[in-house]
């Protein structure tokens, strides 16, 4: 009886065993370490036969291995050990330039794909885009040049489009010639602890999460020269929906943690808990959607932001959205802590955040609807942010008398960057275009006297401020409200 | 006929007169802050000026250079976002007719720098290096690196420097001298210590809406200088200069 039983759970066993995925190390397809030889075909045809076997795992060990664009096939899984660098080729035509979204690892329509260990991506994405750039100029490749760099076919680090259970685990991703990494409309991906260099080139976005469902970005270190975490949307007829942030550090010359810009579709049940922002140009925090876009759900938790250019910038613009107004409703952001810096909080970091927008003194953060599309239903509760201050009104000026107000413009179809309205007339929070908006328990420090006043309300139908405190300012009336209604909390 | 012949033969000369536009990058100038690109931006305007000049674009991004030198009908055009950073680095400022600076003009003409983009002198890494060669006595101690001007006009004529701000320098943001026609409009100069404009035995050196957010002296006028000219410039205390 007793050896019956035994002898069934060895069976059982052995039968997990071969429903465990098989194990491959790179060598057995020839695939060299030596950081010389091109391993992109080597690679692709160990993906293909592994998919081909049912799925299993590739396994790198130490050494520099480096490819062009490889493409993952369903159920095959990348483990790069410590040590291992898939080294992206410098030459542009090792890449699937012919695709809209060339990346060094590409995915598309496919289930059940890993990229683990301790190992390293490494683009090479500013020799990449040199030499795009030669090939451009050498007329071979055309190419509109924006900002006299390349706008197409500068390859990703990873892009992925309608995958399913994506996991990224541990590694590090660096130095992309584009938008670091991308997960366009997939589904159940979990990115956890992973690494994130990426000063590179322009448009380092560290990860772009466009149009995603159930999507985990946890426990990770992100430091790129455009948007940190960013959260997107392409499509009209998807959006961002269930995604939590949590854990994760963020350092950008853009914005820490953004939405947007291009928002489309928009934004549902996002939850942003316990995240750091330091030494970043723009935001800790922006929330745009320009295109149309719906966000709705939304919660920021123990958020802090030290050496930041901005603390918050919530916004609804008209950019490209083909009639359909976009819009922002219950958004709560809680237990913050800011620190806003005086001198450039990015200097010296590689592709510094551009100086623009002057004459402009120190931005407040903002939150501005349009006209006909105010932002509804917000509350900041538990927060505390430090301004510096320092104002000049000989430099740049903005009263706060109807006229004045009335000669911010709109700009409800330009990029939207919190320093867009060049100065504003508030040193802590201006206002504009919204309804329902609720401080509770907010701070606002102001380390050097400034000539505005601490906030800002235009077009506000109902808001409602409870144990709002200010210190550092003096002499002069800190609450401006025009056309604003008070409502209770 | 004739009318039209002479209005086509008018259009065409219009289009000769248009400047040919060059951007940065053809000549390999890298936007990342860490590459000097004086040798690029010095071929760049030389390239300009054999081709009857033009106007080299700057982009947004960080371009680290030392000196170089303007020609005549060669412009520059820094658009918003774009910093030309001064090197951090003494012997990147060679000596042109007894000076040291970074863009530097002798008997040119006919040279606009626009945009809304920056320069930036870079004063207190300059200032250190030079600190830290004179103490192991690298370098010859009448050498004036106070005196490291950010724009040198000599005997020039026709020149507009419009819209840049200009920061951080050590000696003077523009030193003008034996020059003609130079107008210095829309400006934003936030530079302590420094001197604003140097003019000396000059005719005709127009200043408008020129702002010192913080600067050691805004004007210092020499001898022999005729129609300084001073509009709604203002200091950072909002004083009139």
């Amino acid at each position: 009886m007793k050896i019956k039983l035994i002898l069934v759970m060895i069976f059982l066993y052995g039968g997990i065993l071969t429903l465990q995925a098989k194990e491959y190390n790179a060598s057995l397809f020839g695939i060299k370490s030596n950081g010389t030889t091109l391993n992109t075909t080597s690679i692709q045809r160990a993906i293909d036969f592994i998919h081909e076997q049912g799925g299993g795992t590739l396994r790198f060990y130490v050494g520099r291995y480096l490819t062009g664009t490889v493409v993952l096939k369903e159920n095959v899984h990348i483990q790069l050990e410590e040590g291992a660098i898939l080294v992206g080729s410098t030459n542009i035509y090792d890449y699937n330039i012919d695709v809209p979204n060339c990346a060094l690892i590409y995915a598309k329509d496919a289930k059940n794909i890993t990229i683990k260990g301790k190992g390293v991506i490494d683009g090479q994405g500013r020799e990449v885009a040199y030499n795009l750039l030669a090939q451009i100029q050498s007329g071979v490749l055309k190419d509109p040049l924006d900002y006299d760099r390349p706008r197409n076919r500068r390859p990703k680090a990873i892009y992925m489009r309608s995958c399913e259970n994506v996991r990224i685990h541990g590694v590090t991703i660096k130095n992309s010639a584009d938008w670091v990494q991308v997960y366009d409309q997939c589904v159940n991906t979990v990115v956890d602890s992973i690494t994130v260099d990426s000063k590179a080139f322009w448009n380092n976005d560290g990860i772009d999460i466009v149009d995603c469902r159930n999507f985990k970005l946890l426990n990770s270190f992100i430091d790129a020269s455009d948007d940190a975490i960013c959260l997107k949307s392409h499509d009209a007829t998807k959006s961002c929906e269930d995604v939590e942030i949590r854990n994760c550090t963020a350092r950008s010359s853009a914005n820490g943690i953004k939405f947007g810009t291009v928002s489309a579709g928009g934004y549902k049940r996002i939850r942003i808990i316990n995240n750091k922002v330091y030494d970043t140009f723009r935001s800790a925090l922006t929330i745009a959607t320009p295109d149309g876009g719906i966000v709705e759900d939304i919660l920021v938790d123990s958020l802090t932001a030290f050496n930041t250019g901005n603390p918050f910038y919530l916004r609804i613009g008209a950019r490209w959205n083909k009639g359909r107004i976009g819009s922002m409703n219950n958004v709560v952001i809680q237990n913050v802590k800011v620190e806003v810096a005086k001198e450039k909080p990015d200097r010296g970091y590689s592709y510094e955040g551009p100086i623009e927008d002057n004459p402009r003194n120190p931005s407040p953060s903002s939150i501005v609807g349009l006209k006909n599309a105010p932002i509804r239903n917000v509350t900041f509760r538990n927060i505390e942010i430090s301004y510096p201050g320092g104002s000049n009104q000989h430099y740049a000026y903005r009263g706060t008398s109807r006229t004045d107000l009335d000669s911010i413009p709109e700009m409800e179809a330009s990029y939207p960057e919190f320093s867009q309205f060049k100065e504003l007339p508030a040193w802590g929070f201006y206002i504009r275009h919204a309804e329902n908006i609720h401080f509770e328990g907010v701070v606002l420090k102001l380390r050097e006297q400034d000539y505005r006043p601490m906030l800002v309300l235009d077009d506000v139908n109902g808001y409602s401020l409870l144990r709002v405190k200010q210190t550092g300012a003096k002499g002069k009336k800190e609450l401006v409200a025009q056309g604003s209604k008070k409502i209770k909390p | 006929m004739k009318k039209y012949l002479f209005l086509i033969v008018l259009w065409a000369s219009c289009f000769k007169l248009f400047a040919q536009d060059y951007n940065a990058s053809l000549f390999g100038c890298k936007s990342d802050g860490v590459t000097n690109n004086m040798g690029s931006i010095q071929y760049a305007i030389d390239y300009i000026a054999k081709k009857g000049g033009g106007k080299l674009h700057f982009y947004v991004g960080r371009y680290l250079t030392g000196t170089f030198s303007l020609k005549s009908n060669v412009s520059i055009e820094l658009h918003e976002g774009a910093v030309l950073v001064g090197s951090s680095n003494i012997f990147d400022y060679s000596l042109q007719d007894g000076k040291r600076a970074l863009i530097v003009a002798v008997g040119q003409s006919n040279i606009q720098i626009g945009g809304k983009g920056v320069i930036d002198g870079q004063q207190s890494l300059l200032r250190s290096q030079v600190a830290a060669l004179r103490q192991k006595g690298n370098i010859d101690l009448s050498e004036k690196a106070e005196d490291i001007s950010l724009i040198y006009l000599k005997a020039s004529r026709n020149i507009q420097i419009n819209g840049i701000m200009e920061l951080n320098l050590l000696g003077a943001a523009h030193f003008i001298d034996q020059c003609a026609d130079v107008t210095l409009s829309a400006l934003d100069i936030n530079s302590p210590g420094s001197i604003g404009l140097y003019v000396s035995n000059s005719k005709t050196v127009r200043l408008s809406n020129v702002f010192f957010q913080a600067i050691g002296k805004a004007l210092v006028e020499s001898e022999g200088s005729q129609q300084v000219v001073k509009e709604n410039s203002r200091l950072a205390n909002g004083k009139t200069l």
